[in-house]
């Protein structure tokens, strides 16, 4: 560790600094443990040796050829790593599937800043990818299909889809409303409903003159001898001459055989009602779902899949334009758009990756890749009549990153293995297809919907430590075999002039991104003689971006508590010294475990 | 008259629900009744009628019947007859018990043997000073025969509430069509009351067939619902040229305001005795009150 070596490698400067700031540092922070007192023996002779350094082995201040680091030419990125650098940029920059790249290095050693800068670089040249949605499918299985369409098209594709949604919304009850379909409707149930009613009517009619009416019972319909409107008693009918009875039950007889074939027909009747309603309906409805998607069709004409899709999202529209004329919640429409609601969830296009006008191929960092980060998300609803439904599919990582780089940190990804798998599967097979690892005991409903697998053609990027490349070597052979390049950050590097140079541009470009007060030449050496101590080897440097950026932040902070506007090296001493304990601590866990 | 309806002060009456011997009783029918109780303080006696000639019927050895749905046909005997009509009946006061009981109605249950029609005159000579009839059953085309009968032989009904087969509501504007200015006043109070138990407002509609007689009439009900203090105010005013036994300018208003309770008179230029009810049944889809 930097820290580490830093307490038995205790140089004159940075003594001198610890004995001049060491009261006010006491003040500042009384709870602090008391500073051990700065060594006054000189350095030993052979530590460390190399550009910028004077008689005593340490960086010369005076050499440096600035006063503060405000006079400096900032500098991005890691010091003395070109090689890694070279690797990263070459790594990346290959053409074509499958040649991922692993950036191996210390942590602090400057591996994200470098991989995001020089993927950025590189990015920024290349063709912006398709974008790609998913769309119900409208068949019965209830799956979606992958879209793909050009570049920075997706939004505006989802949203004129939902805007089409609204339309209907608003369309639709107003159609179904209105006087015209009303009397149209109106006309075929009344054709229906009433030729059986007719029918009889006319029977009854018939047989009236023949003294026979027809009844209603409680669960149908009865046929009887009537005299004078009134339903003939027993006693009187068989009064009556046998031949004339006989006469009168075979009118009766023939009646009943006339009225089971009225009632026979409606079966029929009631099917062709029902189609005659239908048409209607889509009659109706399919005038305004074709004006609806009008727009949506021709701005999308060319683009393969898009007119299938329309077509059938236009026949699903139409034969369920119910949904639409429903009773609505009121209430609810103030709050949100038709589109948005679960009813019509299955007309709702889920943008899965898209990029903006200005950007170049996507660089997608994912902190945490879990299966759900990398392979994304599908949320289900349950409605009223318990069917679940997707209301939204929400992308992973894969395919944000899609067409361009997807960053992950290997321990991050090791740790989650079932995902590291899949993404190894998905990297093989070229396709982000959704599967997510499932208990093998489920309740109905929460089946996962088939999405239609995307093609994928990204570069990935792992960002590993010694130790988790140990870990890769020994446990995940297959996806270490995807790694065709490697980016190695040395833990030292020479201490050159240039790289002492570019150490100073990097203190200045962190005082500049961090908005500190300048650090004066005396503090930077100061800085730089920690780097040499921590490579713990003449001639090298070990440099810790991130502690940098921890030291000089510090140290800004106690040199405003003194109000001095510039960062000296009594500063740099005294953050240091609050800066060890530390690491000094985290040092010895690592050991220690 | 509908006028002992609407008079203020009037002793309480009954609705009377007509349930006829079958089990098609509209649960629209039940709602109006409701509604009516609600409006005019009533009661309401479902009259279930277990039709005498049915059981005449069922002595004959040949007595059958068949269901509406089609099938075939199944001996009629007095006993299934019987218990058939004992279940229909207790549903059909069930249902009328729950109804009245969300209402906040009180309601009375009968069940009688008789022949339909003179068990509701019966019914209605009983009790009074004055009853209303809601029609249990839908009411077909050729009902118009039957709806005569009702309002010549039951003389004790200050009018009768009919429903068709396209019943959909109780909800919406209360309208009213009056085509004699005599009856504008009662036609008016009956569907203000109509109008607060339905939380719908009124709207009139005066039917005649001379323009200037309309013109009359309406000039004649502004002045009217104008002097009606602390009377609720008329939404809107309309006049209708209508021919005499022409039911068209009904069904048209009946079809463009999309009532929740309509009024109208029966025997009339509209609803002429025997005329086919088809262009009415063609729009309904609210109760009717069809005053005499």
């Amino acid at each position: 560790m930097f820290f580490k070596r830093f307490r038995s490698d205790k140089s004159k400067a940075a003594a001198a600094a610890e004995t001049d700031a060491a009261p006010e540092a006491a003040d500042e922070t009384p709870s602090a443990e008391p500073v051990t007192a700065p060594p006054t023996d000189p350095p030993e002779p052979t530590l460390p040796l190399g550009a910028h350094t004077n008689s005593s082995g340490l960086t010369d201040a005076a050499s440096l050829g600035f006063k503060t680091t405000a006079d400096v030419k900032a500098v991005a990125g890691p010091v003395g790593q070109e090689a890694a650098l070279e690797a990263l940029t070459f790594g990346a920059g290959v053409k074509g599937p499958g040649y991922h790249v692993l950036v191996v290095g210390p942590e602090g050693s400057g591996r994200h800043t470098a991989a995001r800068s020089t993927l950025q670089a590189i990015a920024s040249k290349m063709e912006r990818p398709a974008d790609w949605v998913y769309v119900s499918s409208f068949d019965p299985t209830g799956g979606f299909r992958a879209l793909k369409l050009p570049a920075g098209t997706a939004k505006p594709f989802a949203e004129k889809m939902a805007h089409a949604i609204d339309e209907l919304a608003d369309a639709l009850p107003a159609a179904f409303a209105a006087d015209d379909y009303d009397l149209k409707r109106r006309t075929i149930e009344e054709e229906f409903r009433f030729s059986r009613e007719d029918a009889l009517e006319a029977l009854r009619r018939e047989a009236e003159t023949q003294n026979i009416a027809l009844l209603r019972t409680p669960a149908g319909i009865a046929v009887a001898p009537v005299l004078e409107g009134k339903v003939v008693k027993t006693d009187v009918f068989n009064s009556i001459p046998e031949a004339l009875r006989r006469e009168v039950e075979t009118k009766i007889a023939a009646l009943e055989a006339e009225i089971e074939a009225i009632l026979a027909e409606r079966p029929e009747a009631e099917k062709e009602r029902r189609a005659r309603l239908l048409a209607l309906n889509e009659q109706i409805a399919g005038r305004h779902v074709r004006a609806a998607l009008d727009d949506l069709k021709s701005e999308f004409a060319d683009v393969a899949g898009v007119e299938s899709f329309l077509k059938a999202a236009a026949r699903d529209l139409v034969r369920n334009a119910g949904l639409f004329v429903a009773r609505e919640d009121r209430a609810g429409r103030l709050v949100q758009t038709a589109a948005t609601h679960p009813r019509f969830a299955r007309y709702c296009v889920h943008v899965m990756a898209t990029t903006s006008a200005a950007s170049g191929a996507p660089i997608v960092q994912e902190a945490n890749p879990t299966y759900a980060n990398l392979f994304g998300r599908v949320e289900v609803s349950t409605d009223a009549e318990g069917q679940s439904q997707v209301v939204r599919v929400k992308p992973g990582a894969l395919h944000r990153a899609n067409g361009g780089y997807l960053v992950l940190d290997a321990d991050a990804l090791l740790n989650s293995a079932a995902a590291a798998d899949a993404l190894r599967r998905a990297l093989d097979a070229g396709e982000i297809r959704f599967d997510p690892p499932t208990s093998p005991i489920s309740v109905a409903g929460d089946e996962v919907p088939d999405l239609e697998p995307i093609p994928l053609n990204l570069k990935l990027i792992v960002i590993a430590t010694a130790e988790a490349l140990r870990r890769l070597n020994a446990g995940h052979g297959s996806l270490r075999r995807l790694f065709k390049a490697e980016a190695v950050f040395e833990d030292a590097i020479a201490r050159t002039q240039e790289t002492v140079d570019r150490l100073a541009g990097l203190i200045a470009n962190i005082a500049e991104t961090y908005a500190l007060r300048p650090i004066d030449a005396e503090g930077v050496a100061l800085i730089v003689d920690e780097a040499a101590r921590r490579a713990g080897v003449k001639g090298k440097l070990s440099i810790s971006i991130a502690d940098c950026v921890d030291v000089c932040r510090a140290a800004d902070h106690i040199a405003g508590s003194g109000k001095r506007d510039v960062v000296t090296a009594e500063d740099i001493a005294h953050a240091l010294r609050q800066h060890s304990p530390r690491a000094e601590a985290s040092a010895a866990f690592s050991e220690a475990s | 008259m509908i006028a002992h309806v609407a008079a203020a002060g009037e002793r309480s009456g009954r609705v009377v629900l007509w349930l006829g011997g079958t089990s098609a009783a509209s649960r629209f029918a039940i709602d109006a009744a409701m509604l009516m109780a609600q409006a005019f303080q009533a009661e309401v006696e479902s009259l279930y009628v277990e039709d005498r000639q049915l059981f005449d019927l069922a002595d004959f050895h040949f007595a059958r019947a068949i269901g509406v749905s089609g099938g075939s046909w199944r001996p009629m005997p007095a006993a299934t007859l019987e218990r058939e009509m004992r279940f229909i009946a207790a549903a059909l006061h069930r249902q009328v018990a729950e109804a009245g009981a969300a209402a906040g109605v009180q309601c009375h249950s009968r069940v009688v043997r008789d022949e339909p029609l003179r068990a509701l005159f019966r019914a209605c000579a009983e009790n009074g000073p004055w009853n209303l009839v809601i029609v249990g059953e839908p009411i077909a085309p050729g009902d118009g025969a039957r709806l005569s009968e009702l309002f010549e032989k039951v003389r004790d009904t200050t009018g009768a509430v009919i429903t068709g087969p396209l019943a959909s509501r109780t909800r919406g504007p209360v309208v009213a069509v009056v085509e004699e200015f005599e009856r504008l006043g009662p036609m008016l109070k009956a569907a203000q009351r109509l109008s607060a138990a339905i939380a719908g407002e009124v709207r009139l509609c005066i039917a005649g067939d001379r323009r200037d007689e309309l013109a009359w009439m309406e000039g004649e009900a502004r002045l009217l619902c104008a002097d009606a203090a602390g009377g609720e105010e008329i939404a809107s005013f309309e006049s209708v040229l209508a021919a005499n036994d022409d039911p068209a300018p009904l069904a048209d208003v009946l079809r463009r305001h999309k009532p929740g309770f309509a009024l109208a008179q029966y025997g009339g230029r509209l609803i002429a005795p025997d005329a086919s009810l088809r262009p009415l049944t063609q729009a309904l889809e609210c109760p009717l009150l069809l005053v005499r």
